[in-house]
């Protein structure tokens, strides 16, 4: 197998790798140092059994290929990972970590994820979780994998959990100032609901009701006024194709606690997604959205993250599983 | 002399009632939930906050004492067996809801404090927390983070991983972490999965911050009776196959049917091979149509006897067999042992005739209860535990059980933990080098292996014992290992 020996090449050597998939996701990170390591061949299904909710995938499958596959026995992933530029493969999704706007609704791949082949920085091919969803036999180092940016390993193959896609959905979008939004939002998480993704632009509350059609109906008719969308807006949310997201030299994003209210000004717009909890702009940061200590905001683009020292728990991880930092070497966590 | 002088610095720091070494006192700690293992403790720590907890860690590794960190002792694999040269750590004094948000739904709690009052402090804001181990009464939420504690409800609200919001976790070397928080994400690496279901073996968690969710306005129990267990796992594949995720899915066979029926009067039907007991929960209107179409592919598959409750006491009623099923077992054996293996789901029916077969070869009863959404089987093998003899089949069979779980892709715990109880199948679940990732992990955390060591992950010298000494052309495996 190829990548094996590349890999295997690499330590012997002592060369460093930098992982590379469809490579539509460097201007979130991207790795730089050492010889490309290319996965985006390492493709296809590997089992998928539909009533299981299980399907084992290698990691340069395509997101939109898993997703046709899945789709064929109505099924689709459990989160909504993005595919930006149309693009990505599952193992740059899971090294990522990133999701779209059905976040608290669908989870993460984290939550996803069931388990992973991997090769360390010993050349050692290893397998942590399995294929079912209750598994606790030893460290989870399969859900530890979701967003570290291939600093652990090179991820091989990925079995995740699946989802039925729901009966029907709809998106209705309602004109509202910020504090009414704000009081519906709240509700999708207090109470039970049909919402499954929420955005927030320019005075625009714009949900997404998914489920069965009677409770969907029933969903919509609890909104009176308010205007049935087309249901794209969700990927293009997702995939950053939305005009909102066209500026990326500055785009930034900031995570509130669950039932903080950000503050928001009408000349500096911002988009907010996940019942309040993920707020977009664009700006070099501080005043754009207010913040304050207790939230995080960042760049989008991790090379523009002012650089923290990482702690030391997470040096010897690093050095646990790749002793001589061959992977993604100049990538800070 | 360690452990000695360990003894008197802590009892030199911590208030006298909070520190027991006298036997009577330490004598309750001396096992968990699996009390076919005893030891008991030289000393038993209660700590009442945070600082003390870091006191105590500061002692152990100061001293080089190794350190087992208990919640409630409801845990099924010995996790928290003390050692006889070690402290026990005892959170149950920790015991205090710290924060609720009702508008986050957030509850940052401390480890001591029961899985059930969580939810029964936050019942009136209509929220509650999803995880259900069946010890929730008594288990402590701390124990449920070290052990990721499953239920019957995970299929659809996941495991106590997928509930945890944020953790502190105080290591030995003194070092406090913050990780996750009360948002949905935050900047670098997550370490929160690595530490849920880590077993005590990495840190102290000394607060959680965990998820709660909407009370759903409506429910739905259906159970229906299969003739045989085949047509009820058909059953089980084609109401997920038709995009129900039920909130939970139990099946139980005859011995297990009969055993609950007999103690609890549920009205299940005593002469059924298996039945399914499935409950939906949502709005009405999609509980309304998910029990009809459930209803329809029972009939479909030949149930004969379908029963369904929306009102709550009709409800408990129907799961109080299946709740009570382990103490059910209990009345009609001296002794029983609980197995833990998961499956994927389609291998249910080759599995439970392979585990017959096995019982009758070692000349034992087993009865199944199954988390049939998920695939995690609980087999109960029946024996009398004053026959020594009958222990050692009994260990035998529960160890055959889980290597045919690994054989068809399954996993040697679903919900229990490995603990001290499984440390034979993990042998046959993962490979040296993996075994050897899993301890480079550990010393990340805990270089010197004071926490709870020689539980979850079995040592290579262990694997090569049990694997028995098959030597190759005179070399033995792992030559650089000392045995004895």
């Amino acid at each position: 197998m190829r990548l094996i020996d590349s890999v295997n090449h690499a330590v012997a050597h002592k060369k460093q790798l930098s992982i590379m998939g469809h490579g539509s996701k460097t201007y979130y990170a991207r790795s730089t140092e050492g010889d490309a390591l290319q996965s985006a061949d390492h493709v296809g299904v590997i089992e998928y059994q539909p009533e299981e909710l299980v399907i084992s995938v290698r990691a340069g499958t395509s997101l939109r290929d898993i997703e046709e596959t899945l789709d064929q026995h109505n099924q689709m992933l459990a989160c909504d990972p993005p595919q930006f530029l149309g693009r990505g493969t599952i193992g740059g999704a899971v090294a990522a970590g990133l999701c779209g706007p059905g976040r608290p609704w669908y989870g993460n791949l984290r939550d996803a994820v069931l388990g992973v082949e991997i090769v360390n920085g010993l050349g050692e091919r290893l397998r942590f979780g399995g294929s079912v969803m209750k598994n606790v036999a030893g460290f989870d180092v399969s859900r530890l994998m979701v967003g570290s940016l291939g600093v652990f390993g090179l991820i091989l193959s990925v079995n995740l959990r699946v989802h039925p896609k729901p009966e029907t959905e709809c998106t209705i979008a309602l004109d509202m100032d910020w504090n009414d939004a704000w009081q519906v939002l709240g509700r999708t998480i207090a109470k039970p609901s049909a919402v499954t993704a929420t955005c927030y632009l320019s005075g625009t509350l714009f949900l997404r009701l998914s489920g069965n059609r009677v409770s969907v109906k029933a969903a919509c008719a609890s909104f009176p006024g308010a205007k049935e969308m087309e249901n794209d807006l969700w990927v293009q949310l997702r995939d950053h194709k939305h005009p909102f997201f066209l500026e990326r030299e500055e785009l930034r994003r900031t995570w509130l606690a669950r039932g903080r209210q950000v503050q928001i000004s009408a000349d500096e717009p911002s988009l907010i997604e996940w019942a309040g909890a993920q707020v977009w702009a664009h700006g070099t940061g501080g005043t754009s959205p207010t913040i304050d200590e207790s939230d995080c905001s960042e760049p989008f683009d991790r090379s523009r993250v002012s650089p923290n020292e990482e702690t030391k728990y997470v040096k010897r991880l690093r050095r646990a599983f790749d002793p001589a930092l061959l992977f993604n070497s100049d990538i800070r966590l | 002399m360690s452990l000695e002088f360990a003894i008197e610095l802590i009892k030199s720091t911590l208030p006298r009632e909070c520190v027991l070494t006298d036997a009577t006192a330490t004598a309750p700690f001396e096992t968990d939930g699996l009390t076919a293992y005893r030891q008991r403790p030289p000393v038993v720590t209660l700590p009442r906050d945070t600082n003390e907890v870091r006191q105590i860690l500061r002692i152990c590794h100061e001293t080089g004492v190794p350190v087992v960190t208990r919640g409630a002792g409801t845990g099924l694999s010995g996790g928290a067996l003390p050692l006889k040269n070690g402290v026990l750590l005892v959170l149950t004094k920790m015991n205090r809801i710290l924060e609720i948000d009702e508008v986050g739904c957030t509850a940052t709690v401390q480890p001591g404090v029961t899985n059930l009052s969580i939810s029964q402090a936050v019942e009136d804001k209509g929220l509650y927390y999803a995880p259900d181990p069946s010890s929730q009464i008594a288990c402590s939420i701390g124990g449920n983070v070290a052990e990721n504690a499953g239920g019957v409800h995970c299929l659809k609200y996941g495991l106590t991983l997928h509930n945890v919001l944020g953790l502190k976790v105080q290591t030995i070397e003194g070092d406090e972490l913050e990780l996750g928080g009360n948002g949905y994400e935050s900047s670098g690496v997550e370490l929160t999965p690595l530490f849920v279901g880590s077993e005590g073996m990495l840190g102290v968690v000394t607060e959680i911050t965990v998820k709660l969710l909407p009370t759903p306005p409506s429910k739905e129990v259906l159970l229906g009776a299969f003739n045989d267990v085949e047509s009820a796992g058909e059953c089980v594949a084609a109401i997920i196959a038709r995009g129900v995720v039920p909130a939970g899915l139990e099946m139980m066979d005859a011995l297990a049917i009969q055993a609950a029926e007999d103690f609890v009067h549920a009205g299940y039907p005593r002469d059924a091979a298996t039945i399914l007991l499935c409950e939906v929960d949502g709005t009405s209107e999609q509980v309304r149509s998910e029990a009809t179409l459930i209803r329809q592919l029972m009939e479909a598959h030949g149930a004969v006897n379908i029963r369904s409750a929306s009102e709550p006491a009709e409800r408990d009623l129907l799961w109080q067999g299946r709740k009570a099923a382990f103490p059910a077992v209990g009345r009609i054996s001296p002794d029983y042992y609980c197995m833990d293996g998961t499956i994927p789901r389609r291998h249910l029916g080759k599995i439970l005739s392979a585990i017959s077969t096995l019982a009758t070869k070692h000349e034992l009863r087993v009865a199944n209860v199954f988390h049939a959404g998920d695939g995690n089987l609980h087999p109960l093998i029946l024996y009398d535990a004053s026959d020594d003899e009958q222990l050692h089949r009994a260990e035998r069979l529960g160890v055959e059980i889980l290597e045919l779980c690994v054989e068809v892709g399954g996993t040697v715990t679903g919900e229990h933990g490995v603990g001290v109880e499984k440390l034979d199948p993990m042998c046959s679940q993962f490979s040296t080098p993996e075994l050897e990732q899993f301890f480079r992990l550990k010393e990340v955390f805990d270089a010197s292996g004071l926490m709870n060591p020689g539980k979850a992950i079995p040592t290579l010298a262990h694997c090569s014992e049990i694997k028995g000494m098959h030597v190759h052309g005179g070399k033995l495996p792992f030559p650089e290992l000392d045995r004895f």
